[in-house]
């Protein structure tokens, strides 16, 4: 294959617009043979990121005590009682865990979304007195760990009354805190070509609109991928879920995976595992209908071809 | 008015990769930017200055005291950040966070871009292997991880059984040595890679075909299509996530806690910056000195952080500069 | 044209769905601490495992069947995070009624004024501690004072795996030896048992707990009654000295395996993998030893030395918030838990060994194997004359100091410095962490 390439290139070197006519024989051969390593490479690449959830669900089904003594997928003795027990280990049914986190994540993706949006397409298109400062204080804002800005922020929520309800973990996010999805859109509209707000402009469309109506759609792959990164940041985040919500009725998966864990004694690992892998199945979900959109995002703007 | 606009996207790149063309475009209005630039902002800024703000000034001011969370915060001025540079875990932590970040991060986005190419298209289950190769970012901060990797990573673990199979005799226990333990977590991170290669993927899709049968009609094969027409188009991606990798990596701190079981062991070799933070503010009470230890972190990472802007004009390429 | 209303209409729409998810989520948050009109509400934190919580709750629920005018909310999370989750709580200006304390953070909360002297409840009877183990009280006062009664206590043992002992052959172990003694019986088991790679004794030179023996045997504790190191160089110098011989005779476990283990409790131990006969722990967390093998264990005394090293230590205390306004009720409470036959019933023995004699006579007939094992073993160390009160409380850095020990240890084991560089570096950082 590599030297069908180079005598292409060499070919094309001589002349730009010389039309190469594309010749059956061994070049054509070699691209499938090319295709079907790729596969394979994929396969195997597949399997040692697939290993782990193997791991896991198959300790799901082990008996506790089998958990760490066999390493291998296959075990001698299967039971489903960690998925019973797990269930119902504490005081709610695992369903009240998931429809916190859901409600949250929900909350949260819209916010972003939203309010992400509107900063980028700013950041991106407009321009504005003191822009540079704005855009070093928005990057700034991810640049501390949580851990130093919880407590002060703990003392804003409570100040505020939301201490022990789901505000403190959706509320700011309709406020585009998360600097993060902000700079990966301007990214993707920086992306777009500018001709088309000149084009849109000879239109008579306003900025709102503009943004509305083209902007938002175009960049529907950025969106997209804040709402997949939302969902699975906040479906998995433990810190800020474990400080803020105290009555357990209303805690999320996190913070109830984390009462599986007994660090002075010893911990319930099989309903760990069970729950683990309940828990990961609507994020698969989601990511698995989602990425799809992404192409067809891509596809609906008519930018394929 | 939609179809307008795909006209304009037809028309101009075609003749995108012609200069006297770039030349002759008009430049954006700016005439009602400003008023519009602030109405746009409106929901960060209440978020800036309700969420934000408040609370990174009171870490700045905490950093300039003694405060154990229990009690009040007590001022003791510039102590915290002269103590830090006496502190020997302090130089393990920085240490052991920079070699993480320079192996993890290049690494990480090779192989993100790697797989995002491989992806792209034209596979069966395309869409399974998507969230397949994306499956390690979801299981990420997970007790479970931390099990398994210690397992894998074991003296008779499977690293070491597919190590033996190819002939390497291996006995040692790469995640309970003090030499190899931090490149375990580093394997882990470049495991985790779905991320990048998501952003990748949503970068490479919004690419022109036409560019690519455009070259082919020249004859170009796909290392040439990858270094001339991929690659810069999508520098503005690579840029975005080396940035937002190697901050990643400087906070990076779950790994770590969840592996080494929250010591940064063994023999401090595993011990991440924001690690040694937690124990310090959370632990050991001294909040005071987690804050000025974040300040620290935020001037590097700043510094950092700058340098790649700077040096960005030299090699991205974004779609709506002028020349 | 229509555009800029549509436009305008798209915003309100987006604002309302806005606040109506907002309130949707007010209400979802809502109903977590309303309390009722002449009724009190109290709120309880403790550390555990979802099991303790349920049994924490049937404790409550009984109480309150009791007092029906007395509501107790509790939040509980595991140990590791549940200091992280309360001191931000109560950086905000919030505390709860009642907290369960560990003894290593309670003289920072009292500096801090934040717990309530229980000594006017203790003797007015609120607080019932008339037949209350008196070693156990000794060592749960703060400065002479009463700031949280003890709700379990614990001694520090070794425990071994009776199956491996005997493959081994080398016979039960002494009721009393020293340190000299366990290391060549630690040495006849790594030997008999090499074959199968097991090794006698674990290398517990980065066990705080049994550092702090070795400490006390030779002579001061581990601090000074103003929160200093107590300790010499040297000290710490001849206990390194003492594992490294074990390590390299073979009667400990290398460097490798021992940091293989990593984190607390008894699933992070080499006795719960089969690769050491022994582990070092409190003797309350015998019977979690027991749940993770089918192999019978049995408790054994630690090593003896020139003086008395052994404490009996509390594993938990259950405190009142100074500023609560309900701290009579708090405290019935309290003696509800420590002396009613229905509050130790529902707690039962998950929180170690009661001290009031009569709850341990109402959980008498409840006890299994395991428990009464670990009962005959602390009446053993009792009567042996190897235990002194503990005179000193964890000063604030003392958890950094037990991070420091089990780091450094790790570099000693692993050859990456000598003993007395060893030695030099963990003194300098624990005076360093309690300065």
């Amino acid at each position: 294959m590599l030297t069908s390439l180079s005598r292409s290139d060499r070919a094309g070197a001589d002349t730009r617009f010389r039309r190469s006519q594309i010749r059956p024989g061994p070049r054509w051969f070699s691209k499938k043979a090319a295709r079907l390593l790729v596969y394979l490479f994929v396969l195997a690449g597949a399997f040692i990121m697939i290993y782990p959830l193997l791991w896991l669900i198959s300790a799901s089904f082990k008996p506790e005590d089998l958990i760490f003594s066999t390493s291998s997928l296959i075990s001698p003795q299967w039971t489903l009682g960690n998925y019973s027990d797990g269930w119902n280990a504490l005081d709610y049914p695992f369903s009240q865990f998931f429809a916190n986190s859901l409600l949250v994540c929900a909350g949260a993706i819209i916010g972003n979304i939203f309010s992400c949006s509107l900063a980028a397409y700013a950041f991106a298109r407009l321009q504005f007195k003191y822009k540079p400062f704005w855009f070093a204080l928005m990057l700034g804002g991810i640049l501390l760990p949580m851990h130093v800005l919880i407590v002060p922020q703990y003392i804003l929520f409570k100040e505020l009354g939301w201490i022990g309800t789901l505000l403190p973990l959706v509320a700011p996010k309709f406020f585009a805190t998360d600097a993060f999805f902000i700079f990966l859109m301007i990214q993707f509209i920086r992306g777009i070509p500018t001709e088309l707000d000149d084009a849109a402009r000879i239109d008579g469309c306003n900025h709102f609109s503009f943004y509305w109506r083209v902007i938002l759609p175009l960049s529907l792959p950025a969106l997209v991928t804040t709402a997949i990164f939302t969902f699975i940041w906040t479906w998995s985040d433990f810190f800020s879920q474990l400080i803020y919500l105290s009555d357990e009725s209303t805690y999320t998966i996190p913070v109830a995976l984390s009462q599986f864990i007994d660090s002075t004694g010893n911990s319930a690992y099989g309903q760990l595992f069970a729950m683990s892998v309940l828990s990961l199945l609507p994020i698969f979900g989601f990511f698995l209908i989602f990425q799809r959109l992404l192409i067809q995002g891509a596809s609906t703007t008519g930018l394929k071809g | 008015m939609a179809s307008t606009p795909l006209e304009a996207i037809k028309r101009y790149s075609r003749e995108a990769r012609s200069d006297e063309k770039r030349q002759q475009a008009r430049p954006v209005q700016k005439r009602k930017g400003r008023a519009t630039g602030y109405l746009f902002l409106l929901p960060w800024f209440v978020g800036m200055f309700v969420f934000t703000a408040g609370p990174v000034i009171a870490s700045l001011y905490l950093s300039f005291t003694n405060y154990n969370l229990i009690g009040a915060p007590s001022w003791i001025g510039w102590q915290n950040y002269l103590a830090m540079f006496q502190d020997p875990q302090w130089w393990d932590a920085v240490r052991v966070t920079l070699v993480y970040v320079l192996l993890s991060v290049p690494l990480k986005l090779a192989v993100a871009l790697l797989v995002a190419l491989l992806l792209k298209r034209g596979l069966i289950g395309l869409g399974l292997f998507r969230a397949i190769y994306y499956i390690p970012s979801l299981l990420g901060s997970s007790v479970a991880i931390a099990l398994l990797w210690r397992q894998i990573f074991d003296s008779d673990g499977l690293v070491n059984q597919v190590l033996n199979l190819i002939g390497i005799h291996a006995t040692t226990s790469w995640v309970s040595t003090p030499d190899t333990a931090l490149y375990t977590l580093v394997v882990l991170s470049v495991w985790q890679f779905g991320t990048p290669m998501l952003i990748f993927l949503a970068g490479l899709q919004q690419i022109p075909q036409e560019y690519y049968e455009a070259a082919a009609t020249d004859g170009a094969g796909p290392v040439r299509n990858f270094f001339s027409i991929t690659l810069p188009l999508i520098t503005p991606l690579v840029f975005f996530n080396l940035i937002l990798q190697m901050v990643g990596a400087f906070q990076a701190f779950t790994p770590s806690y969840i592996v080494s079981g929250g010591t940064g062991g063994p023999v401090y070799s595993t011990l991440f910056y924001t690690l040694y933070l937690y124990q310090e503010g959370f632990a050991n009470l001294k909040m005071g000195y987690a804050s000025a230890m974040a300040w620290v972190l935020l001037i590097a990472i700043a510094f950092f952080t700058a340098l790649a802007f700077l040096t960005s004009r030299y090699w991205v390429f974004y779609q709506d500069e002028r020349s | 044209m229509s555009r800029i209303s549509y436009t305008r209409r798209q915003f309100c729409q987006i604002g309302l769905s806005g606040l109506a998810g907002l309130t949707l989520l007010d209400l979802a948050g809502c109903g977590s601490s309303s309390t009722g009109a002449a009724s009190e509400t109290m709120q309880l934190s403790f550390w555990g495992p979802a099991s303790r919580n349920k049994l924490t709750q049937a404790a409550i629920k009984a109480f309150e069947q009791e007092h029906p005018n007395i509501t107790i909310h509790s939040w509980f999370a595991d140990f590791s995070v549940y200091f992280n989750k309360l001191n931000t709580q109560i950086a905000s200006g919030s505390i709860p009624d009642l907290i369960q304390m560990d003894m290593s953070y309670v003289a920072q909360y009292v500096k801090e004024q934040e717990l309530l002297n229980l000594t006017s409840f203790v003797n007015d009877k609120t607080i019932d501690l008339s037949d209350f183990d008196q070693g156990m009280l000794k060592n749960s006062l703060v400065n002479g004072v009463n700031y949280g009664i003890s709700l379990g206590g614990n001694y520090e043992c070794m425990i071994y795996d009776t199956s491996l002992i005997q493959q081994a052959g080398v016979g039960n172990p002494p009721t009393t030896w020293t340190w000299d003694q366990y290391a060549s019986y630690a040495l006849s088991i790594s030997k008999a048992l090499k074959s199968k790679s097991v090794y006698g004794s674990p290398d517990a030179s980065g066990a705080i707990d049994m550092f702090e023996i070795w400490v006390r045997q030779h002579g001061t504790e581990l601090w000074t009654t103003d929160g200093k190191v107590a300790f010499s160089v040297d000290t710490v110098a001849s206990w390194f000295s003492y594992w490294d011989s074990l390590r390299k005779s073979g009667a400990c476990a290398p460097a490798q395996l021992q940091a293989s283990v990593t984190g607390s409790g008894p699933s992070s131990s080499l006795l719960a993998t089969g690769k050491a006969a022994f582990a070092t722990g409190h003797s309350n967390q015998f019977s979690s030893y027991q749940d993770l093998t089918p192999h019978p264990l049995a408790l054994q005394t630690v090593p003896t030395g020139a003086m008395p090293g052994n404490y009996l230590k509390p594993s938990m205390l259950m405190s009142i918030a100074a500023k609560s306004k309900y701290a009579k009720d708090a405290a019935t409470f309290i003696n509800f838990l420590i002396t009613d036959p229905k509050g130790v019933k529902a707690i039962g023995l998950d929180r170690g060994i009661p001290g009031s004699a009569r709850a341990r006579a109402a959980l008498e007939p409840t006890l299994k194997p395991v428990d009464k094992a670990v009962l005959a073993y602390a009446a053993l160390v009792a009567s042996s004359g190897q235990t002194s009160p503990r005179t000193v409380l964890d000063p604030p850095g003392a958890g950094a100091v037990s991070t420091a020990l089990s780091n450094v240890s790790q570099a000693v084991a692993f050859g990456k410095q000598s003993i007395s560089a060893g030695a030099q570096s963990f003194y300098q950082q624990a005076v360093k962490a309690v300065s």
